[in-house]
């Protein structure tokens, strides 16, 4: 992402921001996000998850997540939700170990050309997990049909 | 509303084309909207402004912005037009002005105030801020906002001025102002204000009563963190040393895995026991209890490694605790504990001094020792492997093999070294996995680059000097590593190390797209390109990239000001000193001055027919730092972004070279020093030949062109005696090739420069009666071009028996070879400029008549041909070159053709490369060799062609 990208988070939602070092100090993750939406609709939403290749496997991601949805909690929102490309099985497999589950898909969420790797424009899932003022998990029943990128509040 | 008056919807058009990016559409609606009105639209004008700033039409912009600018106005949508054009062309300060005077025509608008805050916000000019927040304030006193906008511009001034000035007026200003509001705070932010006064006031007792007292009840739940972290801040700095202490375990109770936690648990009970009763004495009972408690922690959560590695970091801290057995002890139950999780082994290293170099039975080979007959077999990959099992025996291996090149710290002889490289490389043929997505990459990945750390050992030991075996042999594993890992972004930075290393651009730049190296990775990656540029060869990719750096480091500025203004929009204070000073950051960054310097440089040396154009451009202010009459920067205080970390490494000699960076940082220093005087010496010429075009003499240029040509020549006496720090030929480990400076130094392009100094101060010798001014004898041109041919003669041995390409030998570092053509390039542009500005300068005197103008006519032909036939012999050279490099194109594959794999008993092919990747390998390199000497070769063509009459077209 661009700097100004961070710089906007790192100004409106600094409580966000998480980072994971190394015991030689090296930056082995980070995870940053936001909060939104009004009503039932007031929700944390993971923007980035990020760990380095070779720290994979310590259970980074997790904690990185927890201290996410922690910080949701604490902002009474109703839910957590995060959008991952579809083919990025790894990482669905991840959330839904963490307690996500797919709320939705969206239709060509990420475009071709964004980076070196992805030269086809590819759908997202919209996954979600319920918090505690959300007992009955009611913003976690999935819609039946996927939406169109613009059409996503 | 299309009903709504003609003028609004012709403004509209304008906007909606500006808005569809169709620049040239808004000129032309703006345009029309002028002709109706008869010119009387400010609003369309300024529009006009920005869309001719937006096609890049600069000298057209300016003036109708200053046409803009001749009229006072309040209205709305000229002043953000306005504030449009002003960002966009990096004149931020114009906004502020812009507003003073808006704000005089209607004092009482708080909307005009605001945005003359945020003006002054824009520029850092915080004294201004104060000033306006006050008069918002006065204006509508029961918004707090405005009243703690003026609180936090008096922190910033304390911020900025420091010393007494901040403590004794400023700070206790802010902290009254404060004050007088506490019973009105209604929002955190006020709160947090509040605190960093008081923080920056020393007066911590006051902090932790806020964070107590009734103001607290505005903080917000989510803070909660922030605030234990900022009590414990406090607590420290009040020295409530056993405070701290109990605080710091309890925060770690709650999180018994977080290592920076960890550390300042460590620390502050050391503290808190030593200030209680004199340092530790060994066997101190407090010591053990501290230990205890640890390892109390550690049987409670057994599956976590911070506990354990914590022991460690306590006997680092306090030496008297350290018993080498013990350490080892602890280490080796570390590595049997968590093997097979990734980084233990630079977990440990980092304790490797606690072991002993001098007892046997407590050093590092003893533990490698001790924990070798637990490690699992070499796994293998098979169909029906388990593989989660698979990864976690292949990790513990890789983990043991990391930490046994960490801990033996040495280079291996060449017997030891290729058996080992044969066993890494077989094990990780041996272990690729199927079915990964592209993005994943292999677990066995690490032991290809310990084979390849091997190899560069060996470069650096044996043959830095002398041959590219090693270079090569690594570059082949790695090609292999890649295409079983296309994401690998630590192969692909090896790769561009190693190709950089042998003088090739293209693959190196190739790699560098793939790795996606953007935005502020320009900052701790870029470099691994950036300084390439002026070595391999003037390339105009280079310059492509040079640029994007340059604008990445521009834009930036100006939208980290941005930010601050949301985040005094929005009351986040605890951003804006941190935001502050991010913009130092930014302007301080050594890649942005290295980049916009190279930029300057480069660019005035490969523009053609422009070549004068491009100097008055290159040389203009404000960011110039290339007139002779400014000051010399002296690029102190650059903050070196550059991560030397990136390629791992795990040898500690060679990653403590990699930690002390500053080596590197005065490289790089003495090398801006040395191009930004080239670059000021280049300019002037042309400021002399410009002055003789117009007056006939060089009067007002004579001086400071004397002052840089002793700049120069103590430079060139510098690179001799001991007056300059000694630089390094050797490659650096963290930097595949010596530093750009002395390979420049004996290339000796510079040298060029004072001779062309003096030709230009005696082309036009004075007169003394005012009709005959004479010219200069062609012979003046002689120390010039003595200068080059020196420089010529040191390629041309390449070519020593006239020209013929079947015997052009190849120096055996084709790197080198590289870096000293490219300085000849240089100077060739340097002399193809020098041919130009005779022509400038003598101009007047080429329009006499026939008879009069005869002698400056025969001046010129001499100066071109003489010119023209060095650059001629200059690419003799490199065409010699080019052929030999162009006949070996397609040898390789021909080569791979006739060669069998190599494989022995068993499958066993001794960790050879592959023959496909060598044959790729050797054919990118070769091409790629091609083509920077066919990109020079085409410079010094375009060079070569030295304008006939003796006018440079950008003087025309």
């Amino acid at each position: 992402y661009g700097l100004s990208f961070y710089l906007t988070y790192l100004v409106h939602w600094p409580e966000y921001f998480k980072i994971a070092e190394s015991s030689d100090g090296r930056v082995m993750g980070y995870v940053m996000g936001k909060s939104e939406g009004y009503n039932e609709k007031w929700h944390g939403h993971v923007t980035a998850l990020s760990v380095a290749p070779e720290f994979r496997r310590l259970g980074l991601a997790g904690k990185l997540m927890a201290g996410l949805e922690d910080v949701s909690e604490k902002k009474r929102a109703y839910f957590v939700d995060l959008f991952v490309r579809v083919s990025n099985d790894v990482a669905v497999a991840l959330y839904k170990k963490l307690g996500y589950t797919v709320y939705r898909r969206v239709l060509e969420y990420y475009s071709g050309n964004s980076s070196p790797m992805f030269e086809q424009d590819e759908d997202a899932f919209d996954m979600r997990k319920s918090l505690s003022r959300d007992p009955e998990r009611k913003s976690m029943i999935p819609l039946e049909k996927p939406v169109r990128p613009e059409d996503v509040d | 509303n299309n009903k709504s008056d003609p003028r609004e919807r012709r403004l509209k058009a304008i906007y909606d084309a500006l808005d569809a990016g169709n620049n040239k559409k808004a000129i032309q609606e703006a345009e029309k909207v002028l002709r109706k009105e008869a010119g009387d639209s400010l609003c369309a004008k300024a529009l006009r402004a920005l869309a001719l700033l937006r096609s890049g039409r600069l000298d057209e912009a300016t003036a109708a912005a200053s046409e803009v600018e001749r009229v006072d106005t309040s209205e709305e949508s000229v002043l953000q037009a306005m504030t449009y054009f002003y960002k966009e062309s990096h004149r931020l300060d114009r906004i502020a002005a812009m507003y003073e005077r808006a704000v005089q025509q209607q004092p009482k608008s708080e909307d005009l105030l605001t945005s003359l805050f945020m003006a002054h916000v824009r520029v850092l000019d915080h004294k201004k801020q104060q000033l306006t927040a006050a008069k918002l304030h006065r204006l509508a006193p029961s918004k707090n906002p405005y009243y703690f906008w003026s609180v936090m511009s008096v922190l910033m001034q304390a911020t900025e001025c420091g010393g007494e000035l901040a403590s004794k007026m400023l700070l206790p200003l802010a902290a009254k102002m404060a004050e007088a509001f506490r019973d009105r705070m209604n929002a955190e932010a006020e709160v947090q204000l509040y605190l960093m006064v008081l923080e920056m006031q020393e007066r911590f007792e006051d902090c932790l009563a806020t964070l107590d007292g009734p103001l607290s009840s505005l903080l917000s739940p989510q803070s909660t963190e922030m605030t234990r972290q900022q009590r414990m801040g406090y607590l420290e700095k009040l020295g409530r040393k056993q405070e701290l202490a109990d605080a710091r375990w309890e925060d770690l109770t709650t999180e018994p895995n977080d290592w920076a936690r960890w550390q300042s648990c460590i620390q502050s009970s050391i503290n808190a026991d030593i200030s209680q009763g004199g340092d530790y004495v060994e066997a101190d009972p407090r010591l053990s209890e501290l230990q205890s408690r640890m390892d109390a922690i550690a049987a409670e959560h057994p599956g976590l490694s911070g506990p354990r590695l914590a022991r460690l970091e306590l006997m680092r801290r306090c030496p008297v605790s350290c018993r080498p057995e013990t350490a080892l002890s602890l280490m080796r139950s570390y590595f049997e504990a968590f093997a097979s999780r990734p980084a233990v082994a630079s977990d440990l290293l980092q304790f490797r001094s606690l072991l002993s170099e001098t007892d046997e039975n407590s050093s590092p080979a003893k533990l490698l020792e001790l924990i070798r007959p637990g490690l699992p077999e070499w796994p293998k990959a098979a169909a029906d492997a388990d593989r989660q099992q698979l990864v976690r025996d292949l990790t513990a291996r890789i983990n043991y093999e990391q930490l046994s090149r960490g801990l033996l710290n040495k280079p291996m002889d060449a017997e030891q070294r290729n058996a080992k490289i044969a066993e890494l490389i077989q094990a990780y043929r041996a272990n690729l996995l199927d079915g990964l997505r592209p993005t994943e990459v292999q677990p066995a990945d690490d032991l290809l680059l310990l084979a390849v750390s091997l190899h560069y050992d060996a470069w650096l030991v044996e043959d830095a000097k002398q041959s590219e075996t090693h270079l090569l042999q690594a570059l082949y594993l790695l090609d292999e590593g890649l295409s079983g890992s296309p994401s690998n972004y630590n192969i692909m930075l090896w790769m561009i190390r190693l190709f950089i290393a042998l003088g090739a651009w293209t693959p190196a730049s190739n790699l560098y797209e793939r790795l996606d190296v953007k935005q502020i990775l320009l900052e701790s990656v870029g470099f691994v390109l950036s300084r390439q540029v002026a070595r391999c060869g003037l390339l105009s990719q280079g310059l492509v990239m040079l640029n994007n750096t340059a604008m990445f480091y521009k834009n930036n500025w100006r939208d980290i000001v941005e930010h601050l203004c949301t985040a005094y929009r929005i009351g986040n204070f605890r951003k804006v000193p941190e935001l502050v000073a991010l913009t130092d950051r930014v302007s301080s960054s050594l890649e942005s001055v290295f980049c916009g310097l190279e930029l300057r440089h480069q660019s005035l040396l490969l523009s053609g027919p422009n070549i004068v154009e491009g100097v008055y451009e290159m040389g203009a202010p404000p960011e110039s730092s290339s007139s002779a009459e400014s000051p010399q920067p002296a690029f102190d205080g650059l903050v070196d972004g550059r991560d030397f970390r990136l390629v791992r490494e795990f040898r500690s000699d060679l990653l403590a070279a990699t930690a002390d960076a500053s080596r590197l940082l005065e490289d790089e220093r003495a090398w801006l020093l040395y191009r930004s005087l080239g670059l000021r010496c280049v300019s002037h010429l042309t400021r002399m030949a410009t002055e003789m075009a117009s007056t006939g003499s060089v009067t007002k240029q004579a001086d400071a062109a004397r002052a840089l040509k002793q700049q120069l020549m103590e430079q060139s006496a510098g690179s001799t005696g001991d007056s300059l720090p000694a630089f390094d030929i050797e490659p650096h480990p963290c930097l595949p090739y010596p530093a750009c400076l002395p390979a420049h130094f004996a290339a000796g392009s510079q040298a060029l420069l004072a001779p062309a100094i003096d030709y230009f101060l005696n082309l036009l010798p004075p007169s003394t009666d005012n009709s005959s001014a004479g010219v200069a004898d062609a012979s003046s041109i002689d120390p010039l071009l003595e200068s080059f041919d020196a420089q010529l003669a040191a390629v041309e041995v390449i070519n020593a028996d006239g020209g013929s390409a079947a015997t052009a030998p190849v120096e055996p570092l084709f790197g080198q070879q590289l870096q000293r053509l490219s300085c000849l390039c240089e100077s060739v542009c340097l002399l193809s400029l020098v041919h130009e500005l005779t022509a400038v300068a003598l101009a007047g005197k080429l329009a006499m008549s026939k008879k009069q103008r005869r002698p400056y006519e025969t001046f010129c032909r001499t100066v071109r041909s003489r010119i023209g036939d060095r650059i001629n012999r200059a690419a003799t050279a490199l065409e010699a070159l080019e052929a030999v490099w162009k006949a070996k194109i397609g040898q390789a594959w021909t080569d791979a053709d006739g060669q069998e794999e190599t494989v022995g008993v068993g499958g066993d092919d001794g960790g050879q490369p592959k023959r496909r990747c060598r044959a790729k390998v050797d054919e990118l390199l070769c091409q790629s060799r091609c083509r920077c000497l066919g990109e020079m070769l085409n410079l010094l063509r375009v060079k070569a062609r030295l304008s006939e009459t003796g006018r440079a077209g950008g003087a025309s």
